[in-house]
C-alpha cells in the first residue's frame, strides 16, 4: 500500500516537473545570461570581449529559438514575429543574419508546410496570440472573417509615408484593395501575368507538317495525327496526346486548366462574365447552354483517347507527364518554357523538342477563345497583412524592410552572396546553380531567399533578361515568349466580373455553386453515356438550391461592367510595361 | 412506538439513505489503493481532454479571438442550424453515416476471419510473415496509398487493362457513384485488416490450450473448436471494438475520401470532413468548426451509450 | 526457431490437408494483396524520375538509382528528426503504458464502486474532442509550445486504448486476484507480480498500438512546434516534398533537387519508405511476446 501511494506521487511529481522544466521561462535565461556577463566582468579585457561575444551568441540563440516571443526589454532590439508559408526551411541558412543586420531588427520567421498553412494560421488567429505580419491574401475567404473580427491593421498612413512601395504599382490595384471602411490592409504580391495557353510540341508538329493550330477543330487534328503516326516514336501506351496541366485538385482545379477549349465557346470555367444577350448583365458562364457544348467536345476527346484518361480522377500532377517527354500538348504558363524542354530533353536525350504557345484557338461557332490569365488583380495568397498585435514601432520597421528589400538589399535578396551564390561573368553577375551551391556551401542555398520575402515586388516577376528567375532563357526562347505574352495581354478574356464579392450572401452560397458546376462537369466529361440535356437541367435546379439567383443579383449590384472594365485595362497597361524588351 | 408517525418515516428513509451511502463509502474506502492507482491517468486526462471543453462553448458563441472565450456573445444553436440549413446537410449526413456503415459492417469481419485462419496454420514462419506483410499498408499515409489504389482503378490503369484483356467493359469505378462507396469501403479493408487483425490475435494467443485439448477428447473437429472455443473467447473484444466504432460513426475517413474522391461522386461520397473542409466553412470561421465538432460528440456519445444497452440486453459483455 | 517448424499447440494436432490448402491460398492472396503498394513504393523510390512518371503500377525499380536517397537523407535535419521521433516514441509510449495499465487494471475490477462512472470518464474523452483551437489554447497556456513535451503528453492517455486493455484483464482468471489479495497484497503489487506477467500480448499490441501513433504523429508537429529543428519525422518529410506550384517559378528538377534523375514521384516515395521501414520493423519483433504467460501454467501445478 505505501509503495503504491509512493509509485503514484512520485509518477505525478514526476510529471509536474516535467512540464514546468519544458520551456525555458525568460527568468531561467535571463539568470543564466547574466551569470554569464558577472562573470565576464571580472575577467582581462582581451577575455572580456571573448566572453562578451560568448554572451551575445547566447543571447541570440535563445531569442531564436522562442517561437512566441515574450515581451522584450526596452532597449532590445525592435523584433518581428513573422508567420508564412514555408516548405524546405532551412533555420541555418547564411542569409537570415545578414539580412538582420542589415535592418537592425530581429526576426521570428515561423514558416509552416505550405499543406498545412491554413489550419495552422486559423489556430493560431483564433487563439488570441497573433503573429505580426502573416500571409493573407485579399481574395480569401478568411480575410473577411479576421477583417470583420477586426483583428487586422490599416495601413493607409504608413503607404503614404512610403512612396516606394506607393507607387510600385498602379492606383487601381490599390484602389481594388480597400475594403468596407475605404482602408488598405494588404501589401499584394503582384505575382505578374501566367496566362493559360496551350503548350504543344512543335517538333511533332513539323514532323507532321502541320501548322500552328489557330481553331478547335485543328487542334483536334493534330492531336490525332499524334496519336496516329506518333511522331516522337513514344510507343502506343505510353502516348498521350493531351494532358491539362492539373488532373485533380480541389476547388475546380482540374477543370480550370483547359480553359483554351472551354473559352472557345465562350464559356470560362468558373466566371462570371457577360451575358450574350445583354452586356450590361453578369452571369455566371456555367448556365449558358454552351457550357454544355464545351462539355460534351471534351468528353468526346476522353471518348477517342484524345484527352488522358485519368482526367478529373487521378491524383498526379499533369505537367509531370509533359516532363515525361510522352505528350503532345498541355496547358502551360509560357515563362517556364526552358524548364519544360530541359526536362524533355532529359527523358529522351536524342529529341530535339520544340515547344511553341497557342495563346487562343477559335471555337466551333467562332467565338474566339482564350487566352486567360490567371492570378487575380488583387494579390495572390501570398500577400502579406499585419495583425493587430504589431505596434506602430514594427509596422513602421516592417515597412523600413520591405523598402530595403526592393531597393538596397534587392541584390542579396535575388542574387545572394558573391562567391557563394553568384560569380560575376563577363562583367554580369550570374547565380549558380542550386546543385553547385548544395555541394559546396549548402547554408547559402538561395531557394532559402524565396523564403525570407516580405513581398517580392512587381519588378522581380517581370519577364525580362535581367530578371534572376529567368536569367536561364535563351535569347530566343525569350523573345519569341515576350512576343506570346504580349499577344496574351492585348487579347486576354476576361474571366470575372465578380471583382468584389464581399456580401454575404455572395460568400455564403459561392463555394457551393462551384461545387455543384464542379460535379456536373465531371459526370458530363467522365461518362459517355450521360444524357446531357437532363444533367443540366437538374444542376440548374441544384443551383436554385443554393440561391443562386440572389447570388447573381448582388453580383450585378456590386460590380458595375463599366468599372471592372476599366481596371482590367489599367492592368494591361502596367503588364505591358512590365514585358518590355531590354 | 413512536408517538408521530411522519417524522418517523422521513428519519426511517433518510437513515437508509445515509446508511446507503456510508455503506458505499465504506467500500470506496476499502479500494482506496485502486482510486490512487487510477489517479495519474485521470490527472492527464482531466488537464489535457477536459479542461479543454471549455473551449467547445466557442460552438454557441460568435467568438471573435479578441474578445476571447469570456467576452464573446452568446448565439445559442444559430450555428448548428446554419449547418444544418445548408443545402445538401441532409446528403452529406448521409453519405458519412452510410459509409461508416459499410466500413463497419463488411469491415470488421475480414481482420477476424484473417486471425483465424492465421491461427489455423502449423507453420509458424508463414504465419509470422504473413501477418507482418499483411500490416504494412497500414503504415502508408492514405495520400500514398490512397493515391496508389486510383492509379490502379483509373480508366487506362492496370484494373482496367486487365478487364479490356478479358473482353470486359470497364466499369469506371472511380467515376461512377452506384460504385464508389465500395470502392472507399473495399481499399480501407484491404489496407487496415492486417493491422485490425493483430488485436484478435492477441486475444487468441490468450486462450487456454488445454480447453482444446479437452475439446479434442471430447472428439470435435476444428471447426467446432472454433465456434466454441475461439470465438467466444474474441466475443469481448469484437463487441468492444463494434461499439467503439459506432462511436466514431461521424468520421467516415476524411483522409482517404479527400485524396479518393473527384466531383462526379460528390452526391455520394461527400462527407461532413470533406465538404467543410473543401468548402473553407470553417477558415475563420472559428465558432462553426467547434460546431461541428460538437455536433459529432453529440451523436457518437448517443450512439455509443444506446449500442452498449442493446447489447447488455442481447447478454453481450459491453462496456459497462 | 527453424524455417520449418510446426507449432505444438494441441488446437493444430492432426489436420487435414486439403482444409489447410485452401487456408493456405487465401493467406497467400491476402498478403500479396498488402504486399504489393509496399513494392510499389519501393520500387519508385529506387527508380529514375521520367520512367516512374511514365509508369503507372512498378513492382520493380526502372532505371535504378539511389539520387532519392541521397536527397532526402542529405543534411543533419533528417537524422535530428528520427532522434525526435524516437525520443517521443520511446518516452510516450512508456509514459502511456504506465498510466494505461494502472487505469485500465482499476477499471477491469468489478467490485470497484464507481466503476460505471469512471468508464464514462473515460470514454468521453475519445468521442468528444474539443477540437484544435481550445487545444492549442490549452499548450499554449502551459508553455508547452515549440516543446517536445507537447507532443507527448497531450496524447498520453488514449481511452480507446484503454478499453481494449481493461477488456484484457476482465479476462484473466479473477480466481488468482482474489487469492492474492486474500493473502493480503497490496493493489499494486497484483498488479505488477501477477497482472502484468500474464499479459504479455495485451501490453505488446497496446504498446505498439501507442509507439505506431508516436512514430506517425504529424499534426501535433505542424500545430505546436515552430522551431523546425525540433519537427518530429513526419513533418520534416512532408516538407521536404515540395508543393509543384511552390517550385514552378523559376525552379528546374536539376535545381530543385540537384540533378534529373530524381523527381517528385521518387522523392515523395523515398521520403515514404524512410519514415515506413523503421516503425515497420517494430511488429515483427513484438511477435515473440504474443505467447501465453508462463507464470499461468506454472501455478496451476
Amino acid at each position: 500500500m505505501k509503495r503504491a501511494f509512493v509509485f503514484v506521487s512520485l509518477l505525478t511529481i514526476a510529471v509536474m516537473l516535467i512540464t514546468s522544466c519544458a520551456a525555458p521561462t525568460p527568468q531561467v535565461v535571463e539568470k543564466v545570461v547574466t551569470q554569464v556577463v558577472e562573470k565576464s566582468v571580472e575577467k582581462v579585457v582581451e577575455k572580456q570581449v571573448v566572453q562578451t561575444q560568448v554572451v551575445e551568441k547566447q543571447v541570440e540563440k535563445q531569442v531564436v529559438v522562442t517561437a512566441t516571443p515574450k515581451p522584450l526589454a526596452k532597449d532590445a532590439k525592435l523584433s518581428l514575429n513573422i508567420f508564412r508559408v514555408g516548405d524546405s526551411w532551412d533555420p541555418k541558412n547564411a542569409y537570415l543574419p545578414l539580412i538582420e543586420k542589415a535592418t537592425g531588427l530581429t526576426l521570428f520567421w515561423q514558416q509552416i508546410p505550405s499543406a498545412n498553412y491554413l489550419e495552422k494560421r486559423n489556430v493560431v488567429m483564433a487563439s488570441g496570440n497573433y503573429p505580426d505580419v502573416i500571409n493573407l491574401g485579399v481574395a480569401e475567404v478568411a480575410f473577411q472573417q479576421y477583417y470583420n473580427d477586426g483583428l487586422l491593421l490599416p495601413l493607409d498612413d504608413y503607404l503614404k509615408k512610403h512612396p516606394i512601395i506607393w507607387n510600385a504599382l498602379p492606383p487601381e490595384i490599390w484602389e481594388a484593395l480597400r475594403q468596407k471602411d475605404g482602408k488598405i490592409y494588404t501589401i499584394p504580391r503582384m505575382s505578374g501575368i501566367f496566362p493559360q495557353t496551350i503548350n504543344y510540341r512543335r517538333d511533332w508538329a513539323d514532323a507532321l507538317k502541320i501548322e500552328q493550330p489557330k481553331t478547335l477543330d485543328e487542334f483536334r487534328a493534330f492531336l490525332q495525327a499524334v496519336k496516329d503516326k506518333d511522331p516522337g516514336a513514344i510507343g502506343k501506351d505510353k502516348l498521350i496526346p493531351f494532358v491539362p496541366n492539373r488532373l485533380s485538385g480541389g476547388g475546380g482545379l482540374a477543370l480550370s486548366w483547359v480553359e483554351p477549349v472551354m473559352t472557345a465557346f465562350g464559356t470560362p470555367w468558373n466566371a462570371w462574365i457577360l451575358s450574350p444577350q445583354d452586356p450590361n448583365k453578369i452571369v455566371y458562364a456555367a448556365t449558358l447552354p454552351e457550357f454544355k457544348d464545351a462539355l460534351v467536345y471534351l468528353r468526346n476527346m476522353m471518348k477517342d483517347g484524345l484527352l488522358d484518361q485519368t482526367y478529373l480522377v487521378s491524383t498526379e500532377r499533369g505537367l509531370f507527364k509533359y516532363y515525361a517527354g510522352t505528350v503532345a500538348a498541355t496547358t502551360d504558363w509560357p515563362q517556364f518554357i526552358n524548364l519544360r524542354r530541359e526536362a524533355i530533353q532529359n527523358a529522351y536525350k536524342d529529341a530535339k523538342p520544340a515547344l511553341n504557345y497557342i495563346p487562343g484557338l477559335v471555337g466551333p461557332k467562332g467565338v474566339k477563345g482564350g487566352p486567360v490569365i490567371t492570378p487575380n488583380l488583387r494579390g495572390d495568397n501570398q500577400s502579406m497583412s499585419l495583425t493587430i498585435s504589431a505596434s506602430p514601432a514594427q509596422v513602421e520597421a516592417f515597412f523600413k524592410m520591405l523598402e530595403w528589400q526592393w531597393t538596397d538589399g534587392y541584390p542579396l535578396m535575388t542574387m545572394g552572396v558573391e562567391g557563394k551564390s553568384f560569380d560575376v561573368v563577363n562583367g554580369l553577375p550570374k547565380r549558380r546553380g542550386r546543385d553547385a551551391i548544395l555541394k559546396s556551401d549548402p547554408q547559402y542555398d538561395l531557394y532559402m531567399l524565396d523564403r525570407l520575402w516580405l513581398v517580392e515586388p512587381p519588378k522581380w516577376f517581370a519577364f525580362r533578361p535581367d530578371t534572376p528567375s529567368f536569367a536561364d532563357i535563351p535569347a530566343d526562347e525569350m523573345t519569341y515568349v515576350q512576343g506570346v505574352l504580349k499577344d496574351t495581354v492585348q487579347n486576354w478574356v476576361i474571366t470575372s466580373y465578380a471583382m468584389n464579392t464581399n456580401d454575404k450572401v455572395i460568400l455564403d452560397n459561392i463555394a457551393d455553386i462551384q461545387s455543384k458546376t464542379e460535379e456536373f462537369a465531371s459526370k458530363v466529361i467522365l461518362n459517355p453515356n450521360l444524357d446531357v440535356n437532363a444533367e443540366y437541367d437538374a444542376f440548374l435546379k441544384a443551383l436554385k438550391q443554393v440561391k443562386f439567383d440572389e447570388v447573381t443579383a448582388k453580383v450585378n449590384e456590386l460590380n458595375k461592367v463599366k468599372d471592372v472594365q476599366a481596371a482590367w485595362k489599367a492592368m494591361q497597361a502596367s503588364f505591358i510595361s512590365a514585358i518590355e524588351t531590354k | 412506538m413512536k408517538v408521530d408517525a411522519i417524522p418517523a418515516i422521513q428519519s426511517r428513509q433518510t437513515r437508509r439513505a445515509y446508511g446507503a451511502i456510508s455503506i458505499w463509502l465504506r467500500r470506496a474506502w476499502k479500494q482506496r489503493q485502486l482510486y490512487l492507482l487510477f489517479l495519474p491517468a485521470a490527472i492527464f486526462l482531466i488537464v489535457f481532454a477536459y479542461i479543454p471543453y471549455t473551449g467547445l462553448v466557442m460552438a454557441f458563441q460568435d467568438f471573435s479571438p479578441r474578445r476571447g472565450i469570456f467576452g464573446s456573445p452568446w448565439v445559442g444553436l444559430e450555428h448548428f442550424q446554419y449547418l444544418f440549413g445548408r443545402a445538401g446537410f441532409f446528403q452529406i449526413l448521409l453519405n458519412t453515416v452510410l459509409i461508416s456503415l459499410y466500413k463497419l459492417v463488411f469491415g470488421m469481419p475480414i481482420p477476424i476471419i484473417f486471425a483465424l485462419l492465421l491461427n489455423e496454420i502449423r507453420w509458424i514462419a508463414f504465419r509470422r510473415v504473413s501477418q507482418t506483410l499483411a500490416s504494412f499498408p497500414h503504415f502508408l499515409s492514405w495520400v500514398v496509398y490512397g493515391g496508389l489504389m486510383v492509379i490502379f482503378l483509373a480508366p487506362g490503369g492496370a484494373f482496367a487493362n486487365t478487364l479490356s484483356a478479358l473482353n470486359l467493359q470497364d466499369p469506371r469505378l472511380l467515376s461512377t457513384p452506384a460504385t464508389f462507396r465500395s470502392v472507399l469501403v473495399v481499399t480501407e479493408i484491404l489496407k487496415e485488416f492486417g493491422w485490425s487483425a493483430i488485436i484478435y490475435l492477441a486475444a487468441i494467443t490468450a486462450i487456454d490450450p488445454t480447453l482444446y485439448e479437452a475439446a479434442m477428447v471430447d472428439g470435435a473437429n476444428r471447426w467446432q473448436q472454433m465456434r466454441h472455443i475461439t470465438l467466444p473467447a474474441i466475443r469481448g473484444v469484437i463487441v468492444i471494438l463494434f461499439i467503439l466504432h459506432l462511436g466514431r460513426i461521424l468520421d467516415a475517413g476524411f483522409e482517404q475520401v479527400f485524396v479518393m474522391y473527384n466531383p462526379s461522386v460528390y452526391s455520394v461520397a461527400e462527407i461532413i470532413d470533406t465538404y467543410v473542409y473543401r468548402i473553407g466553412l470553417v477558415s475563420g470561421r472559428f465558432s462553426l468548426g467547434t460546431a461541428v465538432g460538437v455536433f459529432k460528440g453529440v451523436i457518437g456519445v448517443i450512439l455509443i451509450l444506446s449500442s452498449n444497452q442493446v447489447l447488455k440486453h442481447l447478454r453481450m459483455p459491453t462496456i459497462w | 526457431m527453424r524455417l520449418f517448424q510446426r507449432s505444438t499447440h494441441p488446437a493444430l494436432r492432426g489436420h487435414n490437408s486439403f482444409a489447410d490448402a485452401i487456408i493456405y491460398l487465401i493467406l497467400v492472396l491476402l498478403t500479396i494483396a498488402s504486399v504489393v503498394p509496399i513494392v510499389h513504393v519501393l520500387s519508385v523510390s529506387f527508380s529514375n524520375g521520367n520512367e516512374a512518371a511514365q509508369m503507372g503500377l512498378m513492382l520493380w525499380p526502372k532505371g535504378f538509382t539511389i539520387d532519392s536517397y541521397l536527397f532526402v537523407f542529405k543534411g543533419p535535419a533528417l537524422l535530428h528528426a528520427y532522434g525526435v521521433t524516437i525520443f517521443i516514441t520511446v518516452v510516450g509510449t512508456t509514459l502511456n503504458l504506465l498510466l494505461t495499465i494502472t487505469a485500465a487494471y482499476v477499471l477491469s475490477r468489478s467490485d470497484l464502486p464507481g466503476r460505471g462512472v469512471l468508464t464514462l470518464f473515460v470514454v468521453i474523452t475519445m468521442i468528444f474532442s474539443a477540437g484544435i483551437i481550445p487545444g492549442y489554447m490549452l499548450i499554449r497556456n502551459l508553455g508547452l509550445l515549440d516543446s517536445v513535451w507537447a507532443m507527448i503528453l497531450p496524447g498520453a492517455v488514449s481511452a480507446f486504448n484503454l478499453i481494449l486493455m481493461r477488456n484484457f484483464f476482465e479476462e484473466l482468471p479473477v480466481a488468482i486476484i482474489e487469492s492474492a489479495r486474500i493473502d493480503g497484497a497490496s493493489e499494486f503489487r497484483i498488479l505488477t507480480q501477477i497482472v502484468i506477467p500474464l499479459s504479455g500480448p495485451a501490453i505488446a499490441t497496446i504498446g505498439l498500438f501507442y509507439a505506431v501513433a508516436h512514430w506517425n504523429e504529424f499534426f501535433r508537429g505542424i500545430f505546436y512546434i515552430t522551431d523546425s529543428t525540433k519537427w518530429p519525422l513526419q513533418v520534416l518529410l512532408r516538407s521536404v516534398v515540395v508543393m509543384a506550384d511552390l517550385n514552378e517559378l523559376g525552379m528546374s528538377n536539376r535545381d530543385l533537387y540537384g540533378q534529373l534523375t530524381v523527381n517528385q514521384l521518387t522523392i515523395r516515395a523515398a521520403t515514404v519508405m524512410a519514415a515506413v521501414v523503421p516503425i515497420a520493423a517494430l511488429y515483427p519483433f513484438l511477435q515473440r511476446y504474443f505467447v501465453k504467460g508462463i507464470v499461468l501454467g506454472a501455478e496451476k501445478g
